[in-house]
């Protein structure tokens, strides 16, 4: 099972996410130890102005309005240094050679022409002389009788001892039953499945892959600290399709503005529960209470936090990223539905009602919580430093507007909503 | 600005500070009290070590069922190793607790609290 942590980073006018998400996969890299993943519209501009990025991030996911490559076609014949998209994949070629290993025209060759052959049933009528294919054995009918529901063995004559179903694993040289002939096999089944397989031995697989998805934009207010406010674009509602983009099979998703100073997330790839998100958080202020953040309106359902979720590629996990996707695309519908004030399409909110729909429409326990406790300082409080695993807030004042209290934290895992102040910092503790 | 207000606006601003530290140390010791084990999230807590001191005391120790926070049952293998792993945890967590708290008790001004 490959394990792994997914960021998303599409930057708008003035926030560097890719910035954000670099310093994000650093701090995964040292505290839990796994591969990275970042799904980015910004593909050349991160190799441009990153070029170290390899450091922390081990595969790139291009989004990208149109495809840039061709998908890999098995007919065509490529020259080296081609490039196409398999499996979502970017394939350079490598080596030269067919694309196809095998002649697959003679892969088999009919074998015993006259003979026509039926599979068993029971409590069926057959006939003396008619061939008849049971548990891997053909024979020939003796006496002409209606089965039973058990095979009479002794209403048979063993014609060919060995004869296996096509569905079975078939080695070169075995002979098999396809519809009512049979055939000799000329290779062998593994084969028969890389059919339409790239070979590796031609083409060599880049750390990165390409996903086609149109961005939709949308304006939000940013604020920085509690004076100092912006409207800029918002496009994140990519998410929805992380199941698809995954490179892993058990993937923690995080926000590039969350930022990990301890390894409690480590337990997620150890616990059995295919889902994990968080509903409960804790402001770092210790005074604000929004309801919002409870439930999505007064007599709506219970908000989770699509800031950090964990998922394996299940059915079930598949099944809720599809509907995600059903609900995005009925946005209005359900926000109606769920009674949400404002029209701002967001994961949290989506995420919410899919689970509430995974549960039946109810509380239930389809999702289980996260090994942490969701902490979060809004884009209201300013981050000021960030060294090893301490970071220290300035915290918007109670009923002081424009004023701060400190706050210093060490070995917590926070959500820092004010994207600004923590893309400053950064800058600062790599200045240093 | 006259001097008294002048002190009291500090030492109200050294307080809020000092109460933002205490919920800081709170939020990691609750971060460092939670125990996972066989699928399960455990809040270590004196009701946990009590009860599952009092099944240790019992002599049930062998594949019993503990409801974790999330109110899943979850079958714990041997419940003295848990119990005991549970002590280790809390110890740490809440020695670590105690120190970054008496740290804390000693500074008197905003910078020193949150050196």
């Amino acid at each position: 099972m490959s394990q792994g942590v997914l960021m998303f980073a599409l930057n708008n006018e003035q926030i560097d996410y890719v910035e954000l998400a670099l310093y994000a996969a650093k701090q995964v890299k040292k505290h839990l130890n796994k591969p990275v993943a970042l799904a980015t519209d910004c593909f050349y501009y991160l190799e441009e102005k990153y070029p170290d990025y390899k450091n922390y991030i081990d595969h790139v996911i291009r989004i990208v309005n149109k495809p840039t490559y061709n998908l890999w076609n098995p007919s065509l014949q490529y020259d080296i240094g081609s490039k196409v998209i398999y499996n979502s994949f970017v394939y350079e070629k490598v080596n030269e050679g067919p694309e196809l290993l095998y002649d697959y025209d003679n892969s088999m060759e009919r074998v015993y022409t006259g003979i026509e052959v039926d599979k068993w049933y029971a409590n069926l009528p057959y006939l003396q002389g008619q061939h008849v294919w049971y548990n891997n054995v053909l024979y020939k009918c003796n006496t002409s009788y209606t089965e039973t529901d058990q095979f009479s063995m002794d209403k048979y004559d063993v014609l060919i001892p060995k004869v296996k179903d096509l569905s079975d694993d078939i080695t070169k040289g075995d002979i098999f039953l396809a519809g009512r002939f049979l055939y000799l096999s000329n290779i062998n089944t593994q084969d028969l499945i890389s059919k339409y397989e790239i070979r590796t031995d031609l083409w060599k697989q880049i750390a990165i892959s390409e996903i086609v998805f149109d961005t939709s934009v949308q304006y939000r207010k940013y604020f920085d600290g509690a004076l100092s406010q912006k409207r800029l674009k918002f496009s994140n509602e990519i998410r929805i399709m992380s199941y698809d983009i995954s490179p892993f099979d058990e993937t923690l998703v995080i926000d590039t503005d969350y930022i990990i100073n301890n390894d409690k997330l480590k337990y997620c790839w150890e616990q059995p529960h295919d889902f994990l998100i968080n509903k409960n958080a804790t402001d770092l202020s210790g005074y604000r209470y929004d309801p919002r953040l409870h439930t999505l309106s007064d007599k709506s359902i219970t908000f989770y936090w699509a800031t950090v979720f964990f998922f394996r590629k299940t059915l079930s996990t598949k099944v809720f990223f599809d509907y995600l996707g059903h609900i995005k695309e009925n946005w209005n519908y359900y926000r109606l539905v769920y009674q949400i004030e404002n029209a701002l399409y967001r994961n949290d909110f989506a995420f919410s009602i899919g689970i509430h729909i995974m549960n039946g429409y109810q509380e239930g326990d389809w999702t289980r919580e996260l090994p942490i406790r969701m902490l979060f300082t809004t884009d209201k409080d300013v981050l000021v430093a960030c060294k090893d695993n301490d970071m220290k807030f300035l915290v918007q004042k109670e009923k002081f507007l424009g004023e701060y209290t400190l706050l210093k934290t060490s070995g917590l895992n926070v959500h820092v909503m004010n994207k600004f102040s923590l893309s400053r910092t950064i800058r600062e503790a790599a200045n240093v | 600005m006259d001097e008294r207000l002048e002190k009291a606006l500090q030492t109200a601003n050294f307080m809020v500070t000092l109460n933002n530290q205490k919920r800081s140390l709170k939020e990691k010791y609750y971060t460092d009290c939670v125990y996972y084990n066989n699928g399960g999230t455990f809040s270590i807590n004196k009701n946990l070590i009590t009860f599952v001191k009092t099944l240790v005391d019992l002599e049930n120790t062998i594949d019993v069922v503990l409801i974790d926070d999330n109110e899943i049952p979850i079958r714990i293998n041997d419940l003295r190793v848990f119990l005991s792993d549970i002590l280790d945890q809390y110890y740490t967590a809440s020695n670590s607790y105690y120190n970054e708290y008496q740290k804390l008790k000693k500074n008197r001004n905003v910078e020193a609290l949150t050196q």
